[in-house]
């Protein structure tokens, strides 16, 4: 067993710090966490800024070597921690290759079509700038289009996960930013409608990854009232 | 069979597959998406990608997109990789941290691509002020850091070459489509980008084509 210090920076708030946090759950290895408090910001700190100069999370560091973006993280946690299934970020290159694409798709697609809805509501909050029903409901019209592109590319390989039949970093990073649909309070339109099987199956699974699942409840039952409480007041 | 890549010449992120993939010797045949006429939302693409975005890499049956992913594939195939893209964990990590700073990058120019020059120009349709205030300021924000980050240094690594620096020129070159001058207020920037277009072949014959289409363009 390896002795390493490594520690964890991260916020309940933001998605990709609920992906690196559920893999380190996955990897089952004794780390350390610090709660960056975005709202006090914490992040713009000099202590912070030696662990990543830019200032956001999430972050970690690994006995000296620090790391920020958390894609980068993902990977280099499944490279060095041998605990974590290798069909995590598999060594195959096509499958790899697979599994890049859609943590890429995630990080320059998904993502921002899932969460620009609520967008509007924070940054009104945050900083009092206003927004026209128009805008919202185009934003609204682009998050449920990307969550028809995901139900599509859930169909493409055999099995319920991205790339087949076991979970990668890239459906920890797709679940994280799929949760968004709580913050834009579309959760059970989401579930009463007949347009998403596969993304449902897949939803089903990833729960059942217990890291996964236990980060996934802890912000759905003590981060996600409070911010919504926020955000649509 | 021979391996294609779908995209269009005006766009970078294509130029970052064909560049990759002609330096590791993983050539493929270009097949033209005319995305100004808005070929990438035919049915027939949609089959290929769900994204409808370019590029596309296409070798028999195994389809990918995503540029960077299209480049990462190909260098861990290709004879040159270890210099390009180290297999050590910390260095790989390194720069698979800097990859993700120039998604936004990425993402932020090519809005400012629709909406500054593709939509008036072809759509006509106008510009969204709000959407070209966040953008601009992203991508200046972001070109500020590594106008600190490559002070003193040749490369974003320091001493070598990668596909840090490979990507990084192509997307400071993809600024010339809303005729932006990143030079004017970053001059590291610039002299970086001039020290690697005289150094790097292949980098310089993608600045003078590009350059060359945007003259047809304009």
């Amino acid at each position: 067993m390896q002795s390493r210090q490594l520690t964890l920076y991260w916020s309940p708030l933001s998605q990709p710090s609920r992906a690196v946090h559920a893999l380190l759950l996955i990897a089952d290895i004794p780390f350390n966490t610090v709660v960056i408090d975005l709202s006090k910001g914490e992040q713009r700190t000099e202590d912070f800024k030696k662990i990543n100069p830019r200032g956001v999370v999430p972050a970690i560091q690994d006995v000296d070597f620090t790391l920020g973006e958390s894609t980068a993280i993902l990977k280099y946690l499944c490279n060095t921690q041998p605990s974590i299934p290798e069909h995590y970020w598999p060594k195959n290159n096509e499958k790899r290759a697979l599994v890049d694409q859609f943590l890429e798709y995630n990080g320059n697609h998904f993502r921002d079509s899932l969460h620009a809805p609520y967008m509007f509501y924070l940054i009104q909050k945050l900083r009092g700038v206003t927004f026209e029903p128009a805008e919202f409901e185009n934003a609204m019209k682009a998050c449920w289009k990307e969550l028809d592109t995901l139900e599509v590319y859930l169909g493409q390989h055999e099995g319920d996960f991205i790339i087949g039949k076991e979970p990668t970093i890239a459906d920890i990073q797709l679940y994280s930013d799929f949760t968004s649909i709580y913050y834009n309070k579309i959760e059970d339109q989401f579930a009463e409608s007949d347009k998403y099987p596969r993304i449902k199956a897949w939803r089903d699974k990833m729960l059942e990854i217990s890291g996964v699942k236990k980060i996934f409840d802890q912000w759905h039952d003590n981060v996600l009232p409070n911010i919504n409480g926020f955000m649509y007041s | 069979m021979t391996a294609k890549i779908y995209g269009h010449p005006l766009s970078i992120p294509t130029r970052i597959a064909q560049t990759v993939a002609k330096r590791v010797g993983q050539e493929a045949e270009f097949v033209l998406v005319d995305v100004i006429a808005g070929a990438q939302f035919e049915d027939s693409y949609k089959k290929l990608n769900p994204n409808q975005k370019i590029p596309l890499y296409q070798s028999g049956d195994f389809t990918l997109s995503e540029s960077y992913a299209i480049a990462k594939y190909l260098t861990d195939r290709g004879e040159e990789a270890s210099a390009l893209y180290p297999r050590e964990a910390k260095t790989r990590a390194t720069i698979d941290m800097h990859l993700g700073v120039f998604n936004d990058l990425k993402t932020n120019a090519l809005q400012l691509d629709y909406q500054l020059v593709i939509n008036p120009k072809m759509f006509k349709v106008d510009t969204d002020a709000k959407v070209v205030a966040k953008c601009d300021a992203t991508v200046k924000k972001i070109l500020g850091e590594y106008e600190a980050h490559l002070s003193g240094k040749k490369y974003i690594l320091g001493d070598s070459f990668t596909i840090l620096d490979l990507i990084f020129t192509l997307q400071l070159l993809g600024l010339a489509f809303v005729s932006y001058d990143f030079g004017a207020e970053f001059p590291t920037l610039r002299k970086y980008y001039d020290d690697i277009l005289a150094e790097q072949a292949d980098l310089k014959a993608q600045h003078d084509e590009f350059h060359e289409g945007l003259k047809a363009l304009a």
